[in-house]
């Protein structure tokens, strides 16, 4: 398993990658880096510890997004901890699975910090920011299984390398 | 179905996590800013960090559709030669066919055909540059005049005006505008204007200067005559051809000569070769500049090209009663 060292950098260049304009734009669709930081932890760590990581995660997703601090920090946390309870009860593993989780994970912290946004107003409007949660969603999930789908196949393809070598 | 682990810890933690998250929600922005800026300001360097990554990899990305690019390039280029030297090789063929069947000595004449001789014959006179400078030549010849007879000749019968360089022969040598004037056989330019005594010259660069051409290219199997077009003085001591369409081979060291000859000339006059041919994109016609073989500032007389009746003709009238 990844160690926290590791865990710590990969959160510091999620939120590098989600406040860089090359491959974040400002406006429409993107992969939410952060989210695929916190699925690692959903899909690797217990419960509690998923919490606690995604507590921090969305520390850092509050400090360096425009909405008021707190926010992501409860969402992301509550997210990592429902969704790996999920993931421990029913065990899943499958490509699908994850792709899911990242799925319902990226839509419910966005929803959350769309909705906190919209929180004074008399008449909140969410039908564009429907579509964009929609959208961000499907290309984090999306981009979560290319890039486990392309690990599993390298190791694959190196334990067969290592394997041919020993015999 | 395994065992969840919803412990308390996970609940105490979640917990935690709710009340740091409602604390700062309810907290002063000074209290939010001192959080937000410090983590703000360490994204700096790992936005450097992937701005360079990024900028290498886009000018890599760059170079290699560049020489992917080269590669295809030189790939047609090659093709288009191939094409090219298959285009000469039938065009040689062609007229070496050609020449075959127009040999004068396969034709089934049984008539003996009697030689003729041509209404006029190819002359030259040679001339000196006296050269361009006109108050130099003003003042040598105003005292050349003075020395001796000079009843009906002014200085201006013999210096001509404009800027052309002046060759000491003219109409009293049969010397008439448009005759060519060669040197080491090579074409240097044309006679602008005739004057009595002298005449000037228009060398080939001039910018004003246009001839018709026709290129001319050495193969083994021989020269052959490839397109015709204008040669046009550039001003800078070369020329350039124009009105070759695009559709005509070209290249590199094709010889320059004069258009063909007609019944009077005794051979096609020779001006340069061809040092640069370029084809722009989507232009129906090639730019191409010719440096000649030799030009008028490297000699001091020069030959001029005449044409006059034929002797023997002219002498066969009179003796015919």
């Amino acid at each position: 398993m990844i160690s926290r060292c590791g865990l710590a950098a990969l959160i510091y260049a999620a939120a590098v990658l989600q406040t860089s304009a090359v491959l974040t734009p400002e406006k429409g669709i993107s992969v939410c880096w952060l989210c695929l930081a916190a699925l690692l932890c959903v899909w690797t760590m217990a419960a509690a510890e998923a919490a606690a990581w995604g507590g921090l995660i969305g520390l850092v997703g509050d400090a360096i997004s425009g909405s008021p601090m707190g926010v992501q920090l409860v969402g992301m946390s509550t997210l990592c901890f429902l969704l790996a309870l999920l993931r421990e009860k029913w065990d899943c593993r499958s490509l699908a699975a994850l792709t899911l989780i990242a799925i319902v994970q990226t839509a419910g912290l966005l929803g959350c910090a769309a909705l906190t946004a919209r929180l004074g107003e008399s008449h909140p409007v969410l039908t564009d920011e429907a579509y964009l949660i929609v959208g961000c969603s499907t290309a984090t999930g999306l981009c979560a299984a290319l890039v486990v789908a392309l690990w599993r196949t390298l190791r694959t393809g190196f334990v067969s390398l290592v394997f041919a070598q020993r015999t | 179905m395994r065992q969840a682990s919803a412990t308390p810890a996970a609940f105490a933690v979640l917990a935690l996590a709710w009340l740091i998250g409602g604390g700062l929600w309810v907290a002063p922005s000074e209290i939010s800013d001192a959080i937000r800026w410090p983590v703000r300001d360490a994204m700096q360097p790992g936005q450097v960090g992937l701005a360079v990554v990024v900028d290498a990899a886009e000018s890599r990305w760059t170079e290699w559709r560049r020489d992917d690019q080269d590669g295809e390039l030189r790939s047609v280029e090659k093709e288009r030669d191939e094409w090219r030297d298959r285009f000469l090789a039938l065009q040689a063929a062609q007229a070496a066919e050609a020449g075959e069947g127009s040999d004068p000595q396969r034709l089934p004449l049984e008539i003996a055909a009697s030689p003729s001789e041509p209404l006029t014959v190819p002359d030259v006179v040679h001339a000196a540059v006296l050269g361009v400078e006109r108050d130099l030549l003003r003042k040598r010849t105003s005292r050349l005049l003075s020395r001796g007879t000079t009843d009906g000749i002014a200085v201006d019968d013999i210096v001509l005006a404009g800027p052309l360089p002046l060759l000491d022969q003219g109409s009293d040598s049969q010397v008439a505008p448009d005759m060519p004037v060669l040197a080491g056989g090579c074409v240097v330019g044309r006679i602008k204007l005739s004057g009595r005594w002298t005449s000037t010259v228009e060398p080939v660069t001039d910018p004003e200067f246009r001839s018709y051409i026709r290129l001319v290219r050495p193969t083994a199997r021989g020269p052959l005559f490839g397109a015709e077009g204008l040669l046009v003085g550039n001003g800078d001591g070369t020329c350039g051809l124009e009105l070759i369409a695009a559709t005509e081979p070209v290249s590199v060291g094709d010889y320059v000569y004069g258009r063909m000859p007609d019944a009077a000339s005794m051979a096609p006059l020779c001006y340069g070769r061809v040092v640069a041919a370029e084809l722009p994109e989507g232009a129906a016609h090639w730019v191409v500049t010719v440096a000649p073989f030799t030009l008028l500032d490297e000699h001091r007389s020069v030959q001029i090209l005449r044409e006059l009746p034929n002797p023997v003709r002219m002498a066969s009238h009179f003796e015919t009663p």
